[in-house]
């Protein structure tokens, strides 16, 4: 969810009001590959604002580390919240459960009393349970793990830095582990926030606009009985937590987001974590992404909390216009597809110009050669040739595997030319060839764009150039509107 | 302004001759009323000069950003060395001339040198300061050293 949103936010999608947004990853899993990919993904995305600003269309939301936050400096990680004492820590000792009385024993046993499987694919009790690869599954095992965040340094840095005008987005999975006891553990942390005497704002904590996404099962996963992730056991699990959530949790939310996909795609790896977890990327998650823009443009008169309870508590599904197992634009309704069709069609194109036409005009076009130039020695530097491209190529995987999924989410046909480029709106030449879409019109449209304005840097430039290009090609082609 | 055009095409040593004729010396031999051949090459030099400017920086420009590199540019000089050179080494021809004076194809082809090289000249003068090049989009930068 965290990759889709700095996917669309590299696109250049952003929420109406100026936000800086610092993503706090909560998993024990630390080797989770999902997880290493996102935080890179995250560090290019802020290496780049770090170098031209936020000022210029694409990467124009600040992402900022918690740690950043810390003046301190006493965290550790970057965006990455670290659960202490699960390394290597079966969870019977993470209580001390061997140093309990024979009453506490006999309710530990009661409480935790079922059977799992371990990364070596043998059965063990509950309290055996590894923590180091998540709660697999065990939401009553992570909700006591949890219970450390709301005495942990980064909830006091957190709160520390919490303002009155900012919100909190929580997100999470309701079929798992850690998400599913996470979600409602991390809730009551910031709503009681008030009872802790070592934290700063915990007023501003308790009455904060509060948005959650909870995910739903929307992906199915392959039948392994040695695995402790059972696809049938995802809505038991779901139905068990919806009670729960509805019962305890949802009255203390401003507005919670429900996502979810019943359609049975393809099965992916049953990993529960032993071999990194390494999942492709989903529609689902571009869905959520989308939740958390829309919960940012919510006005403030609908998210006022008194005393630690909204006076509303908002409640929003997302659908599809058509129940296509292959989506593109048109398969979306109105809303998303002008926000998506928009955006992604011009970081797509500025990410296909880069790949297909760079070369042939650095140096040469009045846009590249233009003070400040962005010249070869530019694109060898760091800035282009480690962390845009780096970015860029994170982008293009994003793709491939949102395209490779089922459902898939497959909005560009990025090996043709550009009139075919965006699936559900190829151009048309008129009949003596004018018109066509090729890159000598786009590198036309540069260098008229590049006339009308000064920029403080060649790094700066590429990239507020480019939108600015890419923003008037989709309006004049696509008919998409710059906002 | 005659004077002027004649010293420094003269400079490319063709003989003295082909200036008088150059500059109006009529076929009765008596004065200077034929037509002032200087100045027309001069002003054709600089209409040249002027159009090939605005085929490439204007016209060509407005249909693609290829044609802007310096390569385009020493292409679009050399077309108009060619066509200096041509009207000059010819137009003398086709005025009648006085018999005195006498000048040979040697003369006409260093006089074409002469309008060739300061058409080159001029071209590089025009496309080398920032206006009017500016009007330009796509070669607005485009001069004979860049890009």
């Amino acid at each position: 969810m965290i990759k889709s949103l700095t996917m669309l936010l590299a696109s250049g999608l952003k929420p109406l009001n100026d936000f800086e947004i610092v993503p706090v990853i909560i998993d024990p899993h630390k080797d989770n590959e999902d997880l290493k990919r996102t935080v890179s993904a995250l560090n290019n995305y802020q290496r780049i604002t770090e170098k031209v600003g936020t000022g210029n269309g694409f990467f124009s939301t600040k992402l900022s580390t918690l740690q950043s936050l810390d003046t301190k400096g006493s965290l550790g990680g970057t965006y990455t919240f670290i659960l202490k004492d699960v390394e290597s820590t079966k969870f019977k000792d993470y209580f001390s459960y061997n140093s309990l009385g024979e009453e506490n024993k006999a309710l530990a046993d009661l409480i935790f009393s079922g059977r799992t499987i371990n990364s070596a694919r043998e059965e063990i009790d509950l309290l055996e349970i590894p923590m180091d690869i998540g709660f697999v599954g065990n939401p009553n095992v992570g909700s006591v793990v949890l219970n450390q965040f709301k005495h942990s340094e980064e909830f006091r840095v957190f709160a520390n830095n919490f303002g009155k005008d900012d919100r909190i987005f929580i997100i999470s999975s309701i079929f798992g582990g850690t998400g599913a006891a996470g979600f409602p553990t991390i809730l009551k942390s910031i709503r009681d926030a008030a009872g802790q005497s070592d934290i700063s704002n915990a007023g501003f904590l308790r009455d904060s606009a509060i948005g959650a996404l909870t995910v739903l099962p929307y992906f199915n996963i392959e039948v392994d009985e040695k695995s402790p992730i059972n696809k049938s056991d995802f809505i038991e699990k779901t139905k068990a937590a919806l009670e729960y959530y509805r019962r305890n949790v949802n009255s203390s939310l401003n507005m919670m987001y429900y996502l979810g996909d019943r359609h049975v795609g393809k099965a992916y790896e049953n990993d529960p974590g032993s071999n990194g977890q390494k999942n492709k990327a989903h529609f689902v998650e571009v869905a959520g992404a989308l939740a958390i823009i829309d919960f940012m443009n919510v006005g403030d008169s609908e998210l006022i909390t008194m005393n630690g309870r909204p006076v509303n508590s908002v409640y929003k599904e997302y659908a599809i216009r058509n129940n296509s197992q292959d989506l593109s634009f048109a398969e979306l309704c109105d809303g998303s597809r002008n926000l998506l069709g928009r955006s992604l069609t011009q970081f797509t194109l500025f990410r296909k110009y880069l790949q297909e036409n760079l070369e042939e005009s650095i140096e040469r076009q009045a846009w590249s050669t233009s003070q400040p130039s962005f010249d070869k020695r530019q694109k060898n530097a760091q800035f282009y040739g480690s962390n845009l491209l780096g970015f860029l190529r994170q982008y293009d995987e994003w793709l491939d595997e949102l395209g490779a999924n089922t459902r898939s989410f497959r909005p560009f046909d990025r090996q043709s030319d550009l009139m075919n480029l965006v699936r559900d709106k190829p151009l048309q030449a008129n009949w003596l060839g004018m018109g066509k879409f090729k890159y000598d019109t786009f590198d036309t449209k540069l260098n008229q764009l590049d006339n009308r304005q000064a920029y403080s840097s060649a790094e700066q430039k590429l990239i507020s150039l480019f939108y600015k290009t890419t923003g008037e090609i989709t309006g004049e082609k696509y008919g998409y509107q710059q906002i | 302004m005659t004077d002027f055009i004649a010293m420094i095409y003269e400079w490319f040593g063709y003989q003295t001759d082909l200036g008088t004729h150059l500059r109006g010396w009529d076929i009765t031999c008596d004065a200077f009323s034929g037509s002032n051949l200087y100045l027309e090459v001069f002003l054709i030099m600089i209409a040249i000069s002027l159009g090939l400017f605005m085929l490439m920086y204007l016209i060509i420009d407005r249909f693609t950003a290829k044609f802007s590199s310096k390569l385009s540019w020493w292409i679009t000089a050399l077309v108009g060395v060619a066509m200096n050179f041509g009207i000059a080494f010819s137009l003398p021809k086709t005025v009648d001339r006085c018999d005195q004076l006498i000048f040979g194809s040697g003369d006409l082809m260093l006089f074409g040198t002469a309008n060739a090289f300061w058409g080159l000249i001029c071209f590089i003068l025009l496309t080398s300061f920032s206006f009017p090049r500016s009007l330009s989009t796509n070669a607005r930068l485009t001069t004979f050293w860049k890009p």
